[in-house]
């Protein structure tokens, strides 16, 4: 994976100050409310073969980021210029619309959380893995199931299911259909909203597995959202951890995780419990509830919560600068702050 | 052999479905002990019947689900022992044990709460029922647990519906609900899965407080190991409705015995993993069909330990393997497995 991640890499996709805000019109009568800032200005680079984590709460509009990227959302502002293949040029998702869309429509691919609800179950492996080839033109008759078969064998399952259904399988096969289908149109960048998170313990280490196997074989692109931080130290080499609407911290995996630069990052890492009774993390306690995208507090956004917070975080609202070179962090003390790495809170030899 | 700390002790408990397409024994043989203020954590993927367990215990396993053997003794405040299972699950004597003696807290707390009543209401019935005090003095009990919990501003709270507060929040308020008439033993069914980990990490600390605070006994639902190894002292693992692995937390993590234990400890990404550039080992397979269970032991279509024939054609036994510690796999002494690094300290200590 590291192997990927060159700095002189030109990014297959640059997001800039990309925004989604949900209403927010002005009514016939009296001011226009606040709207819900769910993704608000976020700018990052993906280099191509790279895994890009991004990591945040319930609420901080990861997902919705993810959904704007395969543009199954329009965003309300900014710009995602994605490189294609042949083309010089980097064409702006954000902007296209229809028909204009169409051809990258198939570079960029999702895998869903919800194996269950992310399939029809009135269709077949065979259409769900299949139409999107015929829709796109990609093959027909006898080409299609031969591909169909194929895929399914290349992610772990029998070519001779695909004429079963969704019901048929269990949560980790259902997964791996998703999977299948999401590579039918050869992407070259595949959105995985938290693609284990709804899985068995059991069975998270096979998806994980196969999906470094298939980004190694066909040079792949993640975009890989993802609450869980032991997954995301895993997989991904670069990793964007999102607080209501916003990158606050951006950094290749092992900076990120050996120390953080943002409060929030520290706090996020130390709240995970140690699979180890002989060690014990020692949780920095995050006072109340995330912050609410609608009204959210001035300044810092994170300052209520924070236990660094000091008067200027109050009243001015940070930027997200560079510390060091590859390293982004939006925080007004972060030069001053020496934060715990995920091991540093780690008390080794200590009664659980 | 239950000493006098033992306050719930099942003894080979059957729960079974009959569906029409067959029957399937959600619970199948579980034995297991709780002592008193200790905590139990009981692991395993969906479908293993955890969860039908816990049901059992309190009587109410939904339809079309019954207990068909064994006992599930639970000895009273007052010294008695009852065997949960005789009892008629809408008795006066089961209902005055349930949600007083025994609480229980659910994963989804919204759909577990009333949409309709105050959190106020919701915990001041509790409280009415098992113990007599007016409704006043309820209130302020209540107003009293909120505050323990942690939740800000009980006084206004407890005013609140539960879609007016955040998650978290309502974890704390069916935990006060819980807790309002000191039971002697929680049953936790995943409290924290639906949580965030920042959200996660202030209930386990809350749940620690409280439990040495009330001195009761909890067992812990949960699949998430790291949670397991932090909250309890005593594990018991479950697949296909049997117990394949009780012991201590440290002995259960650093030296298991059963395969699938081993497993689990081996197929999550923790943090630092990828400085160790160990790729993951997963379990192959996925749980089988409850309709179609496996011939022998269970776990053998997906145990990498499989013999081909003693597995394949004889059921393992849960059997003790050291004192302490129980496995139920026919090479539980002699496989060997990895679990866990033991830091060099604790070796000492």
């Amino acid at each position: 994976m590291s192997e990927h991640t060159t700095q002189t890499a030109t990014p297959i996709l640059s997001v800039r100050q990309l925004k989604k805000h949900y209403g927010g019109k002005k009514p016939l009568f009296g001011p226009a409310p606040n709207p819900l800032r769910a993704v608000d200005g976020i700018s990052f680079d993906v280099i191509e073969g790279e895994t890009f984590g991004i990591v945040g709460e319930s609420g901080c509009g990861k997902t919705t980021l993810g959904r704007c990227i395969a543009r199954a959302l329009e965003p309300t502002d900014g710009q995602m210029l994605y490189r294609p293949k042949d083309e010089k040029e980097p064409v702006d998702l954000a902007r296209l619309k229809g028909k204009a869309l169409r051809p990258y429509r198939l570079d960029v691919q999702m895998i869903f959380q919800d194996p269950i609800s992310s399939l029809n179950p009135r269709m077949t492996l065979l259409d769900i893995i299949g139409e999107p080839m015929i829709v796109n033109g990609l093959a027909k008759g006898a080409e299609v199931k031969r591909r169909v078969g194929e895929l399914l064998e290349r992610v772990g399952l029998r070519a001779d299911h695909m004429s079963r259904y969704p019901h048929a399988f269990s949560g980790g096969q259902r997964q791996r259909i998703g999977i299948a289908r999401a590579l039918a149109l050869n992407p070259r960048v595949i959105v995985c909203d938290e693609p284990v998170s709804a899985l068995d313990v059991s069975v998270q280490a096979q998806i994980l597995n196969l999906l470094q196997d298939l980004q190694t074989e066909q040079n792949l692109t993640y975009l890989f959202i993802a609450h869980d931080l032991g997954v995301v130290e895993y997989l991904c080499d670069r990793v964007a951890v999102m607080y209501v609407g916003e990158i606050v911290e951006l950094s290749d995996t092992e900076r990120l995780f050996d120390k953080p630069l943002h409060p929030y990052t520290e706090a996020l890492m130390s709240a995970v419990p140690e699979a180890n009774p002989y060690s014990v993390r020692q949780p920095k306690i995050l006072e109340g509830d995330l912050a609410n995208a609608v009204n959210r507090p001035d300044g810092c956004h994170f300052h209520p919560r924070c236990s660094y917070c000091v008067n200027r975080c109050r009243t001015e609202e940070p930027q997200l600068r560079e510390l060091e070179p590859g390293r982004w962090v939006r925080c007004h003390r972060a030069e001053e702050l020496s934060l715990s790495g995920a091991s540093d809170t780690l008390v080794e030899g200590v009664e659980a | 052999m239950s000493d006098s700390n033992t306050i719930l002790k099942i003894d080979d408990l059957h729960t079974h479905y009959d569906t029409p397409q067959g029957t399937v024994r959600a619970v199948a043989g579980t034995s297991l002990e709780v002592h008193r203020g200790e905590t139990v954590g009981i692991v395993g993927e969906s479908g293993c019947g955890k969860s039908v367990m816990l049901r059992s215990i309190l009587r109410i396993v939904p339809h079309p689900g019954r207990i068909i053997g064994g006992s599930i003794e639970f000895t009273r405040r007052d010294g008695e022992t009852v065997d949960m299972v005789k009892l008629d699950p809408n008795s006066r004597k089961i209902r005055s044990i349930r949600g007083d003696e025994i609480a229980m807290i659910f994963q989804e707390p919204m759909s577990s709460l009333s949409p309709v009543h105050t959190i106020g209401d919701q915990i001041i019935e509790a409280i009415v029922l098992h113990k007599s005090v007016s409704n006043t003095e309820a209130r302020s009990i209540a107003i009293e647990m909120l505050g323990k919990v942690a939740m800000p501003r009980p006084e206004q709270i407890v005013d609140q519906y539960p879609h007016e507060i955040s998650g978290g929040m309502r974890q704390r308020a069916m935990i006060a609900m819980a807790l309002s008439c000191e039971p002697r033993l929680l049953i936790a069914d995943e409290p924290t899965t639906a949580l965030d980990v920042t959200t996660q990490a202030q209930i386990l600390d809350l749940m620690r407080r409280l439990q040495s605070e009330f001195n009761m006994a909890i067992m812990f639902v949960t699949h998430d190991l790291g949670v397991v190894a932090q909250m309890t002292e005593h594990v018991v693992v479950m697949y296909m409705g049997q117990v394949v692995e009780a012991g201590s937390v440290k002995e259960l993590f650093t030296a298991p015995r059963h395969p699938y234990t081993h497993g689990l400890l081996h197929s999550i990404p923790r943090l630092g993993q990828r400085k160790l550039g160990r790729r993951l080992v997963s379990i192959k397979g996925s749980v089988p069909d409850p309709f179609a269970r496996p011939s022998g032991c269970p776990f053998h279509t997906r145990c990498q330990y499989n013999d081909g024939d003693r597995c394949v054609r004889e059921e393992p036994a849960l059997r003790e393997v050291m004192p302490g510690h129980s496995a139920r796999c026919h090479y539980a002494e002699t496989l060997g497995l990895q679990g866990v690094d033991k830091p060099a300290e604790a070796i000492n200590a």
